[in-house]
């Protein structure tokens, strides 16, 4: 990598104790970072331009403003996609990053959902063992409007990437994001949603698979503005080796958001005694007639389970590597489309080949 | 149709709020700030060995290289120019309260101290401002070996020794700032020690009274309990309200030895006016078992989250914790579990309550080592808003080096249910019934751990009045 600096992101909206070290990242930074070159499928019914930073300034991300001065400060222009007002697009909108060795990338998206309109995004990062990528993308989601991002990330294993995600959500609009990070030695995420407008809904799932020496960092932040907004954040994963996590989830529900719910819940499964797992979910309330709930379980099998399955005939070792499988494909089989699902299940086939 | 609500009443302060006004000529107190020319002078007042001289010294340049902390409460209206650090009543301690003078022996009559050990305490410490006025360990617990006293004379007597070993050892000055301003100005505190084997059966209780306004408490707590020992320790603090900032920076340091059990209960209904920045720790050795039980009511600002490490393998911890936050108050408080050991474990169970533009924040951590193989914990926290002027947030953190562990972790915010509500109706109550019920059903699961049995005075302190303003 050329000469890099580093920037803070990814901060906990409510910082706690310092000597934990959880409250925020440091990102490296190479001096230099070219467009990736995106390929791109089934864009009809899209329009695609290509703009400034104005619309990537208005939405915030959930990796934070450090992050947006320096994607702005990069040059790099934003490619925006608008989906007009009644649109339900059928054929999701395919986005494929593949870096090559050594490549030093960053891509800027801004999304455009206008009223009413229905849209789903697939992205797929994938690269070569070593090199160095970041993408910021910002969706401005309209009232009615439903847009779906898939993404899935099956990077080298000396590969350092970030996602920086934002979205605005207008009346009754709904935004599912769902992750599947499947390699990468380095990876930081970022996902902040403002439901502003009332009755709008955020969905997230995150599936990881970490090995190696592989660490990934995320800050997922569910801001319930208008009322009777709904979060939920599922986040699901497996470290082994000498694998890495730190999940930040905030659930902030902020004065006048009445009615409002957000429900956040991680798992967690532990394989070696060699990972480092850590978590802060944070739940914000400013307002009385909202529920936050938060719910996490970290670590080994359920003895009770283990047993079962030991009973049966099963080795330790292969229900440990079942449930592992299990946790993602649970993420896997929740996107609807049947298409993109039997897409990532071949890319998670394909990976679990490699790694044999 | 607007809802309806109930509120509840805050807490009945008044009862603490008494006050005599301080002459000259009853105290000495020490110029305002703080610099080196003030810790040597208390360290002279107190006669300090000279190890605890350099000591506060020490911490005194810790304190200076120290920043606040950025995470918590604002902090902004406390000015360590302004806070007196040191303020000793002319009188002496005594083990005989009728030679504690009249206006401190009438305030801690009113707080229901000596009423309390006779009927239900082995032993009382009471601290009027930066020193002990009364200290008494009965014949019983005294026959056993149990050591009760003040920690200046410890200092001094048989036990020098086994203090110097342990002495901010647990919480070093090095901790954070306040814990560095601790070691530079600490005054007054008890000193225990229960033998191996021991079991006092019945509790020991220290109270702090912090009187003089713009003053700073900084008692320490010294707690040993030895191979096999048992020990219920109550600490009860209050203050009169003043206009001006007051700050507590105590600190409690609690040594649990194998197979030993210590069980700590804390009531603090500092005035709205204080600064309640404390610092309380505990190891535990092997098989021991470290229990917190903890009333957090008063203070304009409180940041507290007692410590246990889990040292010794089948170590084990728990704590219990009500946070009641009403107007002016922001208090952030939780607990913090570090597995150190294999086949540890440690449950935390909170509840908070905010009201009338209160705030409550509840922060913890659980720290599971390496070597912590079969470790569990579980953490449930639950808050309760009771109306939109107010604010309640949770940060729980969770860092798991092991694969040989159960974590888990829940937390809920919310309001009271209308659905419960309509339900106790559909049995008779009426609707100011209900929610009284259930406010109260939502804070007992941890205040019947309280030790309202032994300390009077809390009978005073824990009024969750439900007053049928309901439209």
């Amino acid at each position: 990598m050329s000469e890099e600096r580093n920037i803070t992101v990814n901060k906990l909206p409510s910082p706690t104790f310092r000597w934990l070290g959880m409250n925020s990242a440091l990102l490296p930074v190479p001096e230099k970072l070219k467009e990736g070159k995106p390929v791109l499928k089934d864009t009809e019914e899209l329009s695609a331009s290509e703009t400034d930073y104005t619309l990537m300034r208005n939405i915030a991300g959930g990796m934070g403003e450090e992050l947006d001065r320096m994607a702005e400060e990069s040059g790099i222009p934003v490619r925006e996609f608008h989906i007009g007002a009644g649109i339900s697009k059928k054929d999701a909108l395919y986005i494929s990053l593949h870096y090559g060795e050594g490549e030093q990338a960053l891509n800027l998206f801004s999304i455009r959902a206008e009223e009413g309109s229905e849209l789903t995004i697939f992205m797929d990062f994938s690269s070569e063992k070593a090199g160095y990528a970041g993408v910021q993308t910002k969706l401005s989601i309209e009232k009615g409007a439903r847009v779906r991002l898939i993404q899935v990330q099956r990077l080298g294993e000396d590969f350092c990437f970030f996602h920086d995600i934002g979205a605005k959500t207008g009346e009754g609009a709904e935004f599912d994001e769902r992750e599947i990070l499947l390699s990468g030695r380095q990876s930081f995420h970022g996902i902040r949603t403002d439901l502003s407008g009332r009755e709008s809904r955020f969905e997230s799932a995150i599936g990881y698979l970490l090995k190696k020496e592989e660490r990934l960092d995320i800050n997922l932040i569910a801001n319930h503005i208008g009322e009777k907004t709904e979060s939920r954040i599922d986040s699901d994963g497996v470290l082994r080796d000498h694998a890495f996590k730190l999940f930040r989830g905030t659930i902030d529900l902020r004065k006048g958001a009445k009615g409002a719910v957000g429900n956040e819940m991680e798992t967690v499964l532990l394989m070696n005694d060699t990972v480092v797992n850590q978590t802060v979910p944070v739940i914000l309330c400013d307002e009385e007639d909202v529920e936050g709930n938060h719910g996490a379980s970290i670590g080994r099998l359920d003895e009770d389970m283990l047993f079962y399955m030991q009973s049966r005939g099963m080795e330790k070792e292969a229900v440990y590597e079942m449930m592992a499988d299990a946790k993602i494909d649970a993420v896997i089989n929740g996107i609807s489309d049947e298409k993109l699902r039997e897409q990532v299940k071949s890319y998670r086939r394909r990976e679990d080949e490699e790694a044999v | 149709m607007a809802r309806e609500r109930t509120e509840v009443n805050d807490i009945d302060r008044s009862i603490y709020d008494f006050r005599y006004e301080e002459k000259d000529s009853d105290f000495y107190k020490i110029k305002e700030g703080l610099d080196r020319e003030i810790v040597e002078e208390i360290s002279e007042k107190k006669k300090d060995p000279a190890w605890m001289r350099d000591f506060r010294l020490r911490s005194l340049e810790i304190y200076n290289e120290k920043s606040i902390p950025t995470w918590g409460p604002p902090i902004d209206g406390l000015d360590m120019k302004n806070i007196v650090t040191y303020v000793k009543p002319k009188t002496k301690m005594t083990a005989d309260w009728d030679e504690v003078p009249k206006d401190i022996k009438e305030t801690f009559d009113k707080l229901g101290i000596p009423q309390a050990e006779r009927k239900s305490l082995a032993g009382v410490g009471a601290q009027y401002d930066s020193e002990l006025v009364y200290h008494n360990l009965q014949e019983e617990a005294a026959s056993k070996g149990v050591v009760y006293t003040d920690l200046e004379s410890a200092l001094h007597g048989p036990y020098a020794k086994m203090i110097e070993e342990h002495f901010m050892h647990l919480v070093p000055p090095t901790d954070h700032k306040f814990a560095a301003l601790h070691g530079a100005v600490w005054s007054g505190g008890s000193f225990v020690y229960v033998p191996k084997g021991v079991s006092v059966e019945i509790p020991l209780q220290s109270y702090f009274r912090l009187n003089a306004p713009g003053a700073g408490q900084f008692e320490h707590t010294l707690i040993i309990v030895d191979e096999g020992a048992y020990l219920h320790f109550i600490e009860g603090c209050s203050a009169p309200k003043y206009n001006i900032a007051n700050l507590h920076a105590g600190c409690v340091e609690l040594f649990v030895g194998k197979n030993a059990h210590l069980r700590y209960s804390t009531i603090e209904n500092w005035s709205k006016n204080m600064y309640n920045l404390n610092t309380k720790r505990a190891i535990v050795a092997e098989g021991g078992t470290m229990e917190w039980v903890s009333g957090s009511f008063g203070s304009h600002v409180s940041y507290l989250y007692p410590m246990t490490i889990l040292n010794g393998r089948g170590a084990k911890s728990e704590f219990t914790g009500v946070t009641f936050a009403g107007h002016g108050q922001n208090l952030d408080t939780g607990a913090k579990m570090v597995h150190n050991a294999e086949d540890t474990s440690s449950y935390i169970n909170t509840r908070s309550i905010s009201k009338d533009g209160g705030v409550s924040t509840y922060r913890s951590s659980v720290v599971i080592g390496r070597n912590a193989k079969n470790a569990k914990s579980a953490v449930s926290c639950q808050s309760l808003m009771l109306d939109s002027d107010s604010r309640s947030d949770t940060i729980p953190a969770m860092d798991v080096r092991t694969q040989q562990a159960d974590v888990g972790h829940e937390a809920r915010i919310g309001r009271i249910s209308d659905d419960a509500v309509f339900y106790l109706m559909s049995r008779g109550l009426s609707e100011e019934d209900a929610r009284a019920m259930i406010v109260s059903g939502f804070a007992d699961t941890v205040s019947k751990e309280l030790p309202l049995e032994y300390a009077v005075e809390m009978n005073n302190l824990i009024r969750l009045e439900m007053v049928g303003a309901i439209g």
